[in-house]
């Protein structure tokens, strides 16, 4: 019965995540840790688990779409990828209730981001490691006119990555909320090409340290299995309906009950 | 990189095949296990440091085919990231971009390595 209940509530995380461009963990991790009282080590390992699958499940079509600066995401990825094996080893020694606190924290941190308005200001120079690597590349304008656009700020992108991926370890999340923050603010790429580029980064961050938490055995197939096919399930609907709906209806009740929960997870860091 | 859309056609396809079989493995596997007079989350409310191999082992010794068929869904799905990056990199090698393809290196070598550190935790 209560894994019927995950599954839904998966599906449901799948579906909200997708039509608002956000991972389902924020909302899987939280409910299976507050309602079902599990413990959050497991919970952050099934929740990379589904990051993995929805990333892969999506790439498909940011691929066929040539919005994925492949150069700017393998170069990045050396970051987060670090970052999450960083995370990983942090994790192993780190009190729950630090990250009950840490994941109340990124929730208000995201529920700020959530009233950014994300502007596509392109750079005016390309930066020499950009030149080096030649990061720079091109990609539909408004009336889909192929344009090219040079990246700012490479070193500061990586460091701010290597930050994500400690994040996405220790939270079980796909910290895209701050890769895009990173590429799209700081590094200046197009909107859509920062969002399909995470998108790739998401994925192979969470394997890294998905894999070590699979072969430590904290991948248990009874919550990762629901989770993952539920989220997938959900995404994939959501992918199909998000073009009829209106998303700030669903992004106003998504922040207050993001509000809710982050109270909730540093209440129980706090041992309130 | 130059002429490289077969590559990404190629890549979207392996990446869109191998995440329905690893969800309709998952899916297998749970529905095999389901205990619905249960509520199996209440052995995992503490947190106990398991060992990966030894519930492999006792899967197989005890005929529990389901979690078997589930944690092969979990390694199909964990290696497609994988999979995908190793197939960028050909792709950088066969264009002689040696930079990325220390940057694939990089990227390979953290994957593994935070495997191998799993490994190092599995009691």
């Amino acid at each position: 019965m209560y894994e019927i209940l995950l599954f839904v509530v998966s599906i449901l995380a799948g579906f909200v995540g997708s039509i608002l461009g956000i991972g389902g963990g924020m909302i899987v991790v939280p409910f299976l840790t507050l309602a079902l009282g599990v413990d959050i080590r497991y919970a952050v390992a099934a929740s990379l688990i589904s990051i993995v699958a929805t990333s892969s499940g999506a790439a498909a079509s940011f691929l066929r779409d040539r919005l994925t600066n492949v150069r700017v995401a393998i170069f990045l990825s050396v970051g987060t990828v670090f970052g999450a094996i960083t995370g990983f080893l942090i994790s192993s020694w780190i009190n729950s209730s630090v990250l009950y606190l840490v994941f109340g924290g990124f929730l208000v941190f995201s529920i700020v981001m959530m009233f950014r308005r994300r502007e596509d200001i392109r750079a005016q120079s390309d930066h020499p490691w950009s030149r080096r690597l030649k990061l720079a590349g091109e990609a539909p304008n408004a009336i889909g006119k192929l344009e090219s656009y040079n990246v700012d700020h490479v070193p500061l992108g990586l460091f701010w990555m290597y930050f994500a991926g400690i994040l996405s370890a220790l939270l079980g999340i796909g910290s895209g909320v701050l890769k895009v923050l990173a590429m799209d603010g700081a590094m200046k790429l197009p909107i859509k090409v920062s969002s399909a580029t995470s998108n790739f980064m998401i994925g192979v961050t969470a394997t890294a340290s998905a894999g070590a938490y699979f072969v430590k055995g904290d991948v248990h197939p009874e919550i990762a299995a629901p989770v993952a096919v539920g989220i997938l399930m959900g995404s994939w609907v959501g992918a199909r309906v998000m073009v009829r709906m209106k998303p700030i209806v669903i992004r106003r009740l998504f922040i207050v009950l993001l509000s809710i929960v982050a109270l909730q997870m540093i209440k129980k860091g706090l041992g309130l | 990189m130059k002429q490289n859309g077969s590559i990404e056609v190629a890549t979207a396809k392996v990446l869109k095949f191998g995440v329905l079989i690893a969800g309709a493995l998952l899916l297998l596997g749970w529905l095999t296990q389901i205990r619905f007079s249960e509520n199996v989350f209440l052995s995992f409310q503490s947190y106990d440091s398991s060992n990966f191999v030894g519930s492999l082992q006792e899967a197989w010794s005890s005929g529990q085919w389901g979690v078997l068929v589930s944690y092969l869904g979990l390694a199909v799905l964990i290696s497609l990231p994988m999979v995908r990056v190793i197939m960028t990199g050909r792709v950088f090698l066969r264009d002689k971009e040696y930079l990325m393809v220390a940057s694939v290196a990089l990227v390979v070598i953290g994957l593994i390595l935070g495997v191998s550190l799993g490994f190092g935790f599995d009691h």
